[in-house]
């Protein structure tokens, strides 16, 4: 009829063509705003494993989650995240680009990861097709899952190349192939570990360790997995968003109490001193007015450090590698036995404090040496003084070794709550008691029922992976690596 | 030998001149039609017989024999029911002529008892149409009609003012939380209304095409055609408003928690104090504990106050509501040109200190014949609105509402009204969730300002004397700018402050031809044909900016922003362009058959199928003229039936994806793309719905009992569907044509007197039904529901096999004989979602009693639904925090859940009944949570006394010389008693906007019960 009727409808909002660069920052920030939102990360993770625990509105905290909790992390781990990192993967394979499609693929496993080990069975090679006529996806067995991200890790670390075209829109490594290449094998190694009850990992292990010069690994906390936050909404950091209206949570008394028993300097970092000056946890799972009866200020809240805009947000850290190599150690899937998970053990710990340095040095700079409590006899003057110290009152003990190497995990892992979780899930350690006023038949959850848009979108699909789960779509019913 | 024959036409009811009487001699096709003075002269033959004609009249033909001059009283038409109508595309026709139903409502319905908000004025009034109001001023209003025809897509009709469709759309920014910036009908200067005529379905409105599918509501404002000379017409309305209903608080608690509460510093320092909620000791015992307000002692303690309940607490918030509104219209015409020229001022101060809202409107409205064959006609509307604060809503520590959910019940509000302390900072009962409610409304405010221009020009030529010719052209523009601040003293929802604007410009331009023909075929057929053509084109441009923190306080400019500013924008583009054709054949003025058609291009659909046609049809017989039934019983009846098809487009941009901007996809400064989250389709077809529709009009006993009775059926296929998919397809929507909606309902409207007296009283009954079935047939094929919306865990959804807006969440566990089960005495969740109910409601109707006698009218109206669900989160929170009066059992000695407990395993149950006590507090957070819907969706049925009228019309003799004519008095009061309810607390009549997203509450507004009077006069 008129010149440019089909021209009307030409969507002048949005670009026709992306380029991965620009698809990097937002599919980095929204991976890791996933993990350390306060929903997921916060209240499933660092909740669950009694990391933390809920003042006001103990629901979540009571085994009761959210409905949007499980339906969010679904969407946001596989549409607003991990789409995107497949289409970065498939721009750069158009653009023969693969440093961006190594990150790309990357960072697809790791959001895998995450929703299998949350979920269990999930979708994965029918997933991101839509745009190809795959709207209800099949889902893969979790045991099918595990050996294709790590093959995935594989070629990854194989496309990524320090030699090769450069990254930009990187946020995490701000274009550092060499750290990528370290994420994607430290990565590996997680995931080994994790499927280790079932499958026999020591070779692809050893392929990795042993050969540093293709499969580099984290060699220091410069090399963590970290996104940081920036200062200004909205890109300032979960935690801080959350605080600045709400005032739900607390340091869990079970945290509080291992810290204490460890005389463990890295409480000052992790929490703040309650309205009386002091440190005090509060046990998780109470009904609200259980808990509100403890006061606000009477408890203490996790450390400044973790609530500034700006505060770091790990996803994987050089501490988590030296435990996983430690317990890999010990089991034999690498060499070295106990002399080597030793000093894995030692290294880890050191590395976890040393990830903390600075706060924890402020910290010790403010008391200037004043004793403060428990059986350190020393006046902190510095975290190298403290680490020796720390090593030697918490030493590696081959007997107990696979329980110490889990509880510093567990220690080192906290503001990463659903990886501690994760690890708590699969070695038993620490030993948690069940929330008092739990709503789930006196036990912690080990899994996040599916979500319930799933029902109705994938009915068919979700219904065959709830089948093949022994206790039904429960809070109960353990993954495969967990069995 | 002819000669001349003249006269004088003249109403036989009011001996007013009538002109554009057609006066044809019998059986040839000589005539004339009567001057502005109702005068004629014509030339005829000897011995003939002259027929005065004219629509709504009943027809004379007079035997002329030798006289040179003959006057007629011509009267109107009742029996034949030819009330004219306006029809779609402004054609006339006498309602007995129509194979569908309308209905009209004329400018006093909607103007005495009036409504800020015109749409609501037709709540109870119009039978089919059912009207969902949002309390607040300004605020939006929802209108349906003959039920939700579309899954996902708009279900609104389609407002036509003075031929010329214009928006209803929101004005941007609305939705469940945030503010309500009202619809774009609310626009329309009641004053200025002559009538307004509704059309019902796909039946009455084929012509107007995509947008009308869910009928229309067409608006004629006022012209000055009727004027003789020079008038002038004042109306002045003023009423006052309070609140209908307000939840029942209970006043034995106060706050805290587990009975223990002592304030320190309102945020957790003291013994519960952070706590919002009132769990805490017993009031009115003759307790001192220090509070809010308590002064400090020497030592710096702050000091105990009596712990006593404020019952009128939240009543004693609210103030008296106060709207004005004043009208001036001057009018005047002569035979060449006529015009009306209406000045509007309302302003509105809402129950909620500081809200308000002012309107003002001119509009203008003019014709002038330019020739005798030449005519041109315009109209110009402009409105100002604007409000330097409209409430806040939904669940929003910016909606005062929720903290008198959240609340401590022992708070005095009174107390608050000084909401800062000595040094200028917040003060209030609580400092660890909400912030004073009169900081919120004195500092956090939000406004709105907004232009509107809307009207038309339209030329008409008579190319004979049966042939019209007219262009006109239309325009619907606004500029509408909102902002939000919120001040950096707040403590919660930003606590740097924060400063928004949204501006949204729209801009519609309807431009029409149409060609008219209207031929009588001899003495027994006529026939009428139009046919015409339409272009649409639609623009919208959204600009938001905002400073998510404020440097300096109090200055709310973007440019003061403390952080990155944030920016966006957005342009929406759309076209469609139409012919169409109507015509109808009339045999013996009782049986008439009249077909449209029409064929539309949209530009939102892809080329192959973006042009569509569609049909339709209809026959009408007067049955008492065609056969001669008509007796003093049976006066009048009328049958009918129409078949009609009306396709739809769909909105721009959904054929081809795009990489998404977005301002919080950005990492700092830097950009960042998307990919976008649902799946577009390039294959997108449009949407049509077809529709069934047979009626009869029966009148009785001389006209003193009138039914017209509908019966309707009709499908929407092809729904263009934005379906929610697996995330796992890395998606979270696709668009698909499928799915079906029926909607099958039955109408009546029946008109009863059944008193009228010699000595001038008359009692009048109007009766309104409308029973709509509404089926959602089917969904794509593989998608078992289709969510509409959410709030909290509860979803609004389309699922097959039930009606529209199924309200689905979580229950309580149940044993297999319905018991709940409890679990250390606190009841479970079933962990399977279920259906707990459905918005849509069974019925809706009304009943209008009016009674007259000499210059005294008074009438009401009861306005009544029946059937449709609500969630209300007021209920949940308020059990949840202990405000509400159920939550006093059981706070002394515990409560024992009714139902049973399971003491076997839990593969093999054995379910007794439950005998654990448990704590008021414990049993009510674990029955009311947003995790458990169950126990707070309400049958939303209501009973209202909508209106009530008593109006008196001194008579003009009485004026004498003094130059007042007309004067009417009313006394008028709305919505002023909640006869019957099913819902706790809250007016069941409510909703956060007028999307598809109903059968919600939290934090309602108070409902407005209005009560005032209207003066009019002319002179």
């Amino acid at each position: 009829c008129d010149d440019g009727f089909e021209e009307l409808n030409k969507n002048p909002n949005g670009a026709e063509v992306a380029t991965p660069n620009l698809l990097l920052r937002n599919a980095i920030e929204s991976t890791v705003t996933r993990t350390h939102s306060v929903d997921l990360g916060g209240e499933i993770g660092s909740g669950w494993v009694q990391h933390m625990a809920k003042i006001q509105y103990t629901d979540e905290d009571r085994y009761i989650p959210r409905v949007g909790t499980m339906n969010n992390t679904w969407s946001s781990y596989y549409a607003a995240s991990g789409k995107d990192f497949q289409t970065i993967i498939e721009l750069a394979t158009k653009a023969e680009h693969d440093n961006y499609k190594g990150i790309g693929m990357t960072m697809r496993t790791y959001n895998i990861a995450m929703l299998t080990d949350l979920f269990g069975d999930v979708p994965y090679t029918e997933a991101f097709k839509g745009d190809r006529g795959v709207a209800s996806p099949k889902y893969d067995k979790q045991e099918d899952i595990y050996p294709m991200l790590i093959a995935t890790l594989d070629t990854a670390n194989s496309l990524l190349s320090e030699g090769g075209k450069e990254v930009d829109g990187d946020i995490m490594y701000d274009g550092d192939i060499e750290k990528w290449k370290k994420f994607t094998n430290s990565m590996a190694l997680r995931l080994m570990l994790r499927m280790s009850g079932k499958v026999d990992v020591s070779a692809g292990m050893r392929k990795i360790v042993n050969d540093p010069a293709t499969y580099p690994i984290f060699t220091s906390n410069d090399d963590n997995a970290t996104l940081f936050f920036l200062e200004a909404s909205p890109d300032d950091h979960p935690i801080h968003t959350n605080r600045q209206t709400r005032d739900d949570h607390r340091i869990s008394e079970n945290l509080l109490n291992m810290l204490t028993d460890r005389d463990d300097s890295r409480k000052f970092v992790y929490m703040d001193v309650n309205g009386s000056n002091q440190y005090a946890g509060i046990p998780n799972g109470l009904l609200s007015s259980k808990a509100a009866a403890y006061g606000l200020t009477n408890v203490s809240d996790m450390g400044p450090y973790f609530q500034a805009p700006d505060a770091p947000a790990p996803i994987m850290t050089f501490a988590e590698l030296n435990f996983i190599l430690a317990e890999a150690a010990k089991k034999g899937y690498i060499d070295g036995g106990d002399t080597k998970a030793q000093e894995y053990y030692e290294a880890g710990i050191t590395a976890s404090f040393e990830q903390f340095e600075e706060p924890m040095q402020a910290v010790f700079d403010d008391m200037d040496g004043v004793h403060y409590g428990g059986a350190n006899p020393a006046n902190f003057t510095t975290v190298a003084e403290e680490i020796a110290y720390y090593i030697s009152i918490n030493p590696y003990d081959a007997a107990n070794g696979l329980q110490l190497i889990a509880e510093q995990k567990y220690l080192a892992l906290f503001d990463q709550g659903l990886q501690a979780w994760f690890e708590w899930r699969r070695t038993g350690f620490p030993v948690l008691v069940p929330a008092e006023d739990g709503a789930n038949a006196g036990q912690i959850p080990v899994r996040l029922p599916y979500p319930s848009d799933e029902e109705g979108r994938n009915s068919s699909n979700v219904s065959e992976a709830v089948a093949r789960l022994a206790g039904g779509n429960t809070l109960n019913s353990k993954v495969w690596w967990d069995n | 030998q002819d000669r001349t024959v003249s006269g004088k036409v003249i109403s036989a009811d009011d001996g007013t001149a009538l002109p554009g009487v057609n006066v044809v001699v019998k059986s040839t096709n000589i005539g004339t039609t009567t001057n502005a003075e109702g005068n004629y002269s014509l030339s005829v033959p000897a011995n003939t017989t002259l027929v005065f004609s004219f629509i709504g009249l009943t027809t004379q033909e007079i035997a002329v024999g030798n006289r040179s001059v003959v006057d007629v009283n011509l009267a109107s038409d009742v029996q034949a029911l030819s009330e004219v109508v306006v029809t779609a595309v402004g054609i006339e026709r006498e309602q007995k002529s129509l194979g569908y139903s309308v209905q009209k409502l004329n400018n006093e319905q909607l103007t005495q008892a009036r409504e800020t908000n015109v749409v609501n004025s037709l709540s109870g009034k119009v039978a089919g149409v059912q009207i969902t109001g949002s309390p607040g001023v300004g605020a939006s209003s929802r209108i349906v009609i003959r039920g939700a025809r579309s899954i996902s897509g708009n279900n609104q009709p389609l407002f036509v003012v003075d031929g010329v469709p214009i928006s209803n759309g929101n004005f941007g920014g609305t939705g469940n939380e945030g503010v309500n910036l009202g619809n774009g009908a609310a626009d329309i200067n009641p004053d200025d209304i002559a009538s307004i005529t509704v059309l019902k379905g796909p039946n009455a409105a084929a012509l107007y095409g995509s947008r009308a599918s869910n009928g229309v509501v067409l608006i004629t404002t006022k012209s000055g055609a009727e004027t003789k000379g020079l008038g002038v017409s004042v109306n002045f309305n003023s009423t006052f408003e309070n609140p209908l209903i307000l939840p029942k608080y209970q006043n034995s608690y106060g706050q805290g928690s587990g009975g223990q509460f002592e304030f320190v510093d309102g945020a957790g320092g003291g013994v519960n104090d952070g706590v919002d909620e009132s769990w805490g000791p017993k009031l009115d015992a003759g307790l001192m504990i220090p509070q809010f307000f308590s002064q400090r002692d020497a030592s710096g303690k702050l000091i105990p106050e009596p712990w006593v309940s404020h019952p009128n607490n939240v009543k004693d918030f609210f103030k008296t509501g106060q709207t004005f509104t004043t009208n001036v219209a001057i009018s005047g015409g002569n035979e060449k040109a006529n015009a009306r020229l209406s000045l509007t001022n309302l302003s509105q101060n809402g129950m909620v200190p500081t809200t308000e809202l002012k309107r003002n409107t001119i509009s203008l409205n003019a014709g002038v014949k330019l020739t005798d064959k030449f005519r041109m006609e315009g109209t110009a509307n402009y409105v100002n609105s604007k409000s330097n604060n409209i409430p806040g809503y939904g669940y929003s520590g910016q909606n005062v509402m929720q903290q008198l959910v959240w609340f401590g019940r022992q708070v005095d509000i009174g107390r608050l009204k000084n909401y800062v302390n000595e040094d200028g900072e917040p003060f209030s009962w609580n400092y660890n969730y909400h912030m004073n409610p009169y900081f919120i409304l004195n500092e956090n405010k939000n406004t709105f300002e907004r232009d509107r221009l809307y009207g038309n020009v339209k030329l008409s030529y008579q190319l004979t004397d049966w042939l019209t010719a007219s262009v006109r052209t239309g325009t619907d523009y606004y500029n509408n700018l909102s902002t939000n601040r919120i001040d950096v003293r707040d403590l919660n929802d930003a606590p740097a402050g924060d400063y928004a604007e949204f501006k949204r410009t729209f801009a519609e331009v309807n431009s029409d031809f149409l060609l008219s023909a209207n031929k009588n075929l001899g003495e027994n057929f006529s026939l009428s044909l139009s046919v015409g053509g339409n272009r649409m084109t639609q623009r919208t441009q959204d600009n938001g900016v905002r400073a998510p923190g404020l440097t300096v306080p109090g200055i709310y400019n973007v440019g003061n922003s403390s952080v990155a500013q944030e920016a966006s924008n957005a342009l929406y583009r759309k076209q469609i362009n139409s012919f169409y054709g109507a015509g109808q054949i009339g045999f013996k003025d009782y049986l008439f058959l009249d077909f449209t058609a029409r064929n539309d291009w949209s530009s939102t659909l892809p080329k192959a199928h973006n042009s569509y046609f569609y049909p339709s049809v209809s026959l009408s017989g007067v049955i008492t003229e065609m056969i001669g039934l008509q007796s003093n019983v049976l006066s009048f009846l009328k049958v009918r039936g129409s078949w009609a098809q009306v396709g739809s487009d769909t909105d721009p941009y959904r054929l081809l994806p795009v990489f998404n901007f977005g301002d919080a996809d950005g990492w700092g400064s830097d950009p960042a793309l998307t990919v976008p989250n649902t799946i577009l389709n390039p294959e997108l077809k449009p949407e049509i719905s077809t529709s069934t529709e047979v009626g009869a009009d029966i009148r009785l006993f001389n006209d003193r009992v009138s039914l017209d009775a509908t019966y309707y059926d009709s499908r929407s296929v092809d729904q263009i569907l934005q379906i929610n998919i697996s995330g796992a397809s890395g998606s979270l929507a696709r668009f698909v044509n499928a799915g079906e909606i029926r909607n099958r309902g039955v109408e009546l409207l029946l008109n009863v007197t059944p008193l009228k007296l010699s000595n001038g009283f008359k009692w009048d009954v109007t009766f309104n039904f409308a029973r709509n079935k509404n089926e959602v047939v089917s969904l794509p094929a593989g998608i078992s529901e289709y969510n509409i919306g959410s709030y909290w865990s509860l979803l609004v959804q389309a699922r097959p096999g039930q009606p529209f807006g199924v309200l689905y969440g979580y229950g309580y566990q149940r044993d297999p004989n319905g018991n709940i089960i409890h679990l250390n005495g606190l009841p479970q969740r079933d962990p399977a979602l279920k259906v707990l109910g459905n918005y849509t409601p069974d019925w809706v109707g009304g009943i209008n009693n009016s009674f007259s006698f000499k210059g005294i009218n008074l009438g009401f109206l009861i306005d009544i639904k029946k059937g449709g669900d609500l969630y209300s989160m007021t209920s949940t929170w308020g059990r949840y925090a202990g405000v509400l009066e159920e939550t006093v059992k059981g706070r002394e000695g515990g409560i024992v859940g009714d139902g049973v407990k399971n003491i076997g395993i839990a593969d093999s149950p054995e379910y007794v009944p439950n005998d654990v006590a448990v704590t008021a507090e414990n049993y009510n957070k674990a029955a009311f949570d947003n995790n458990l819907a169950e126990g707070s969706v309400f049958d939303a049925s209501f009973v209202k006394l909508r209106e009530v009228k008593l109006g008196y019309t001194i008579p003009n003799k009485l004026f004498g010389r003094v130059p007042f004519r007309d004067v009417s008095l009313s006394v008028v009061g709305r919505n002023l008693w909640l006869i019957s309810t099913n819902v706790p607390h809250v007016d069941p009549e409510t909703a956060f906007s007028n999307s598809n997203v109903q059968g919600l509450e939290f934090g309602q507004l108070p409902s407005a019960r209005s009560v005032g009077f209207n003066v009019n006069f002319k002179f």
